[in-house]
C-alpha cells in the first residue's frame, strides 16, 4: 500500500467538510414582525407547575425569532396562579390571548415522568402540547403534540432536566407548528 | 409470597375502580451493535473486559422493554397510577453468540408498579426489584446496585430531597436457576439530596438460604474432601485411593445454611464551575456460596457439595467518574477510576478470579466539531494483580518459565507473571444526531483502537496455545492489538 500524500489528505478533508454542509430548506417567515406571547409550563409528580428550563425557552424564542416573530416570554410568577386554577389548554389559551391583546400566543405545556432504570440510564417520558394561535381567535389555535423518551444519567436529575434533554424534539415540534401556522396565514 | 399477593391484589383493586386514563404503551430499550474488523483474527473486542473502558471492549447487546401504563399518571395529581414493565435482553445479534437464537435472550425484568396507593408518594413494586444509585458510564458498571437478582416486593418513598426503598424477596431463581432453593433477601437503599450540589446514598441487602434437610438443591458440604484436591478436580479420585473398594461409602453431604450480603455507598457532587457531576460508588460484598461442583471418576459423575470451600469470597469495588465541561459547547471530558479487590479466605494456593486486585483509570475527551459531528479520544491504563501466584503468560512459551523457571505440570500457577499491565487508546469520528454531550445518544461511531499488554495475546481469540511439537498452527508472540470499529449505541 502506498503512503498517503498531500492530495489524499486534502481530498479526505474536503469529504469530511462536505459532510457538514447538508442543504437546508428556506425558512418560512412572517410578512412583518409580529409579537408572540410565549408561555411555557412544566408539570410532573409535584403538586405545582414549574417553569420550563431556560434552555428550552431560549430555543423556543430562537424558533420564533428566526421566522420574524417577536417573542415576549412570560415569567412563571405571572402565569402560575392562573395556570394552577386553569388546567385545560383552551382556558389557558383564552387567558393568554386576553393578556396579549394583539399578535399571537404560543403555549407550551409539558409533563415529565420517570419511567425506569435501563442499562445505567434513567428513562423519562416527556409529553405535552404546543398550541399556537392568533390573540384574536385563540379557539382556532393549531396544535402539535410531543411524546418522547429521554435518558438521564443521574438520579438527582428530575422534570426540568428531562425537559431540557428533550429540547431538540420540542424545538423541532415548535418549528413545524410555526411553519404550519405561518403557511396558513398566507 | 403472602405480602406480594396482597400488594398486587390491592393495586389491581384500586386500579379497576379508578376513572383515570389507561392503555398508554411504549417501547424502550438499548442496543449496541456494529462491526469490529480485527486484522489479527481475534474476538472483535480490543481487550478482555471493561476494566480498560467499556468502549470497544464490549460485544453487541440488545434490550427491549415494554412499558404499559395500566393507569396513566396525571400531572400534579395524587391519584393512583400503575404500570407494567417487561424486559428482554441478550447479546445474540445476527449469528454472533448462540448462533442468532432467540434462546440467547433473557427475560430480565418483569414487574408491576403502583403509586399513590395506601400511602402518598409511595411507589409499590412487585416482581423483579433491580435498583441502583447510578452508573459508571465509562466502565458500564453499577457498584451501588442491590436486588439485581431478587424477585419480590418493594416500597419506594419519594420526597423532593429524599428517597427510601425497602424491599424483600427471593434471589433463589437467579442465583441457582437450575437448582432452585429459596434465598430470602431483605434490603434497603436510601438517597439524600443534602444540597443541590451534593447528595449521598447507601444501603445493603442480606441473603439467607436456609438449611434444607432432604433438599438436594439446598446448601450442603461433602465431608472428607481436601481443598487442594478439589481445586485440582481430584477430590473423588483421592478419596477413592485412600479408601479402596469403598465407593459405596463415599461421604454423604451434610446440610447447612448459607449467607451472603452486600453493602453499597454513594457520594455525588457537581453543578459548580466546570464540574458537571462526579459520582463515587463503593460496594463491599460477600458472594453467595456455590452449591455444587462435579467430578468424573472411572466413568461415574459425582456431585460434590462445596459450601465450606466457597463461603469466604468477598469483593470490594470502588469507582469514580467525573464529567467536566472544559470549553463549553466545544470540549468535554469524562474521567473515571476503578479499584477492585477480591479475596477468598478458603483459597491460599491457587490463582483465581476470587483472589486478585485491579485498578485502572479511563479518560475520554470529546470535541464538538459541529452540533452533531464530534471527535472522540479515549485512553486507559490498568494493572491487574493475582494475589495467589502467577496467572498470566507474558510469552507463548511461558509453560517453560513458571515459578523459578521450573516447568511444573502439576503446578497450580499459570504463566510466568502475577501482574498484567494494559494500555489502550481509541479515537475517531462520532455522529450524534441529538447534539452535544459525551453521553449523547444515539451515537454512530467510526473508531480505531490499539492495545498494548505485557500478556501475550491479551484479547479474546481462537489462537492455538499449546506448544506441543505436533501443533500444526504454530504460536505467535503478540502484545499489540489493533481493531477498527463501525458501531452504534442507542437508548430508545
Amino acid at each position: 500500500m502506498r503512503p498517503w500524500n498531500r492530495r489524499d489528505l486534502l481530498l479526505s478533508g474536503a469529504a469530511f467538510a462536505a459532510s457538514g454542509c447538508m442543504p437546508k430548506p428556506p425558512l418560512i417567515t412572517a410578512s412583518s414582525a409580529m409579537p408572540v406571547v410565549l408561555a411555557g409550563v412544566l408539570s410532573g409528580k409535584q403538586r405545582k407547575p414549574s417553569a420550563l428550563p431556560e434552555g428550552v425557552m431560549r430555543r423556543l424564542a430562537r424558533a420564533l425569532e428566526s421566522r420574524k416573530l417577536v417573542p415576549k416570554s412570560l415569567e412563571m410568577d405571572e402565569v402560575r396562579p392562573t395556570f394552577e386554577q386553569k388546567r385545560g389548554t383552551p382556558q389557558r389559551l383564552e387567558w393568554l390571548a386576553d393578556k396579549a391583546g394583539e399578535g399571537a400566543v404560543l403555549l407550551v405545556e409539558l409533563a415529565a415522568f420517570y419511567d425506569t432504570q435501563i442499562q445505567g440510564r434513567l428513562r423519562w417520558t416527556v409529553r405535552g402540547t404546543l398550541s399556537l394561535g392568533s390573540a384574536a381567535a385563540p379557539a382556532s389555535a393549531v396544535q402539535r403534540t410531543i411524546d418522547t423518551a429521554v435518558f438521564l444519567q443521574f438520579l438527582h436529575q428530575a422534570e426540568a432536566e428531562a425537559a431540557l434533554e428533550a429540547a431538540t424534539t420540542i424545538e423541532r415540534a415548535a418549528q413545524r407548528l410555526l411553519d404550519d401556522w405561518l403557511r396558513a396565514q398566507g | 409470597m403472602l405480602s406480594s399477593s396482597f400488594l398486587f391484589s390491592t393495586v389491581l383493586a384500586v386500579l379497576t375502580g379508578s376513572p383515570a386514563h389507561a392503555g398508554h404503551a411504549s417501547v424502550t430499550g438499548y442496543l449496541r451493535a456494529g462491526a469490529r474488523p480485527d486484522f489479527q483474527g481475534a474476538g472483535a473486542t480490543l481487550g478482555y473486559w471493561n476494566l480498560y473502558g467499556r468502549l470497544m471492549n464490549e460485544g453487541p447487546y440488545a434490550m427491549v422493554e415494554l412499558d404499559y401504563d395500566i393507569i396513566e399518571r396525571e400531572p400534579m395529581a395524587p391519584e393512583p397510577w400503575a404500570d407494567l414493565h417487561f424486559r428482554v435482553e441478550g447479546g445474540t445479534i445476527s449469528r454472533a453468540s448462540s448462533n442468532g437464537s432467540l434462546g440467547g435472550f433473557l427475560t430480565s425484568q418483569l414487574y408491576v408498579r403502583g403509586g399513590n396507593v395506601l400511602l402518598p408518594d409511595v411507589t409499590w413494586q412487585v416482581g423483579t426489584l433491580d435498583r441502583f444509585l447510578g452508573d459508571l458510564g465509562l466502565y458500564d458498571m453499577r457498584p451501588a446496585q442491590i436486588f439485581f437478582e431478587t424477585v419480590g416486593a418493594s416500597a419506594l418513598w419519594e420526597r423532593p430531597r429524599f428517597e427510601w426503598l425497602v424491599g424483600f424477596g427471593d434471589s433463589g431463581f437467579f442465583v441457582n436457576p437450575e437448582r432452585y432453593s429459596t434465598i430470602l433477601t431483605p434490603g434497603t437503599l436510601f438517597r439524600v439530596k443534602v444540597l443541590d450540589q451534593l447528595e449521598i446514598g447507601g444501603g445493603g441487602m442480606y441473603r439467607y438460604e436456609p438449611e434444607g434437610q432432604g433438599n438436594v438443591n439446598a446448601p450442603h458440604q461433602t465431608p472428607g474432601m481436601n481443598y487442594e484436591s478439589w481445586v485440582r478436580g481430584e477430590a473423588v479420585q483421592d478419596w477413592m485411593q485412600q479408601n479402596p473398594n469403598r465407593e459405596i461409602d463415599f461421604p454423604d453431604p451434610v446440610a447447612t445454611d448459607a449467607q451472603s450480603w452486600k453493602l453499597v455507598g454513594y457520594l455525588g457532587t457537581g453543578g459548580y464551575g466546570p464540574v458537571i457531576w462526579n459520582n463515587f460508588f463503593v460496594s463491599w460484598e460477600r458472594l453467595h456460596p456455590q452449591t455444587t461442583s462435579s467430578e468424573f471418576y472411572e466413568g461415574s459423575e459425582y456431585t460434590l457439595y462445596v459450601h465450606d470451600f466457597t463461603d469466604e469470597r468477598t469483593v470490594l469495588l470502588m469507582g469514580d467518574e467525573l464529567q467536566i465541561r472544559v470549553i463549553p459547547g466545544r470540549f468535554d471530558i469524562a474521567w473515571g477510576g476503578l479499584y477492585g479487590r477480591h479475596t477468598d479466605g478458603d483459597n491460599e494456593i491457587a490463582p483465581s478470579d476470587h483472589v486478585r486486585r485491579y485498578m485502572s483509570t479511563v479518560l475520554r475527551g470529546q470535541v464538538y466539531i459541529t452540533d452533531t459531528v464530534h471527535w472522540l479520544t479515549e485512553t486507559s491504563i490498568a494493572k491487574e494483580i493475582s494475589d495467589n501466584g502467577n496467572a498470566y503468560r507474558e510469552h507463548y512459551d511461558s509453560l517453560f518459565a513458571n515459578t523459578e523457571g521450573r516447568a511444573d505440570a502439576r503446578g497450580l500457577e499459570y504463566g510466568d507473571t502475577d501482574t498484567r499491565y494494559t494500555w489502550q487508546g481509541k479515537g475517531g469520528v462520532v455522529l450524534n444526531p441529538l447534539g452535544k454531550g459525551v453521553y449523547s445518544r444515539p451515537s454512530l461511531r467510526f473508531l480505531y483502537g490499539a492495545q498494548y499488554s505485557n500478556q501475550n495475546n491479551a484479547f479474546g481469540n481462537s489462537f492455538v496455545e499449546t506448544i506441543d511439537q505436533y501443533n500444526a498452527f504454530g504460536n505467535v508472540e503478540r502484545h499489540w492489538h489493533h481493531v477498527l470499529s463501525l458501531e452504534t449505541e442507542a437508548w430508545f
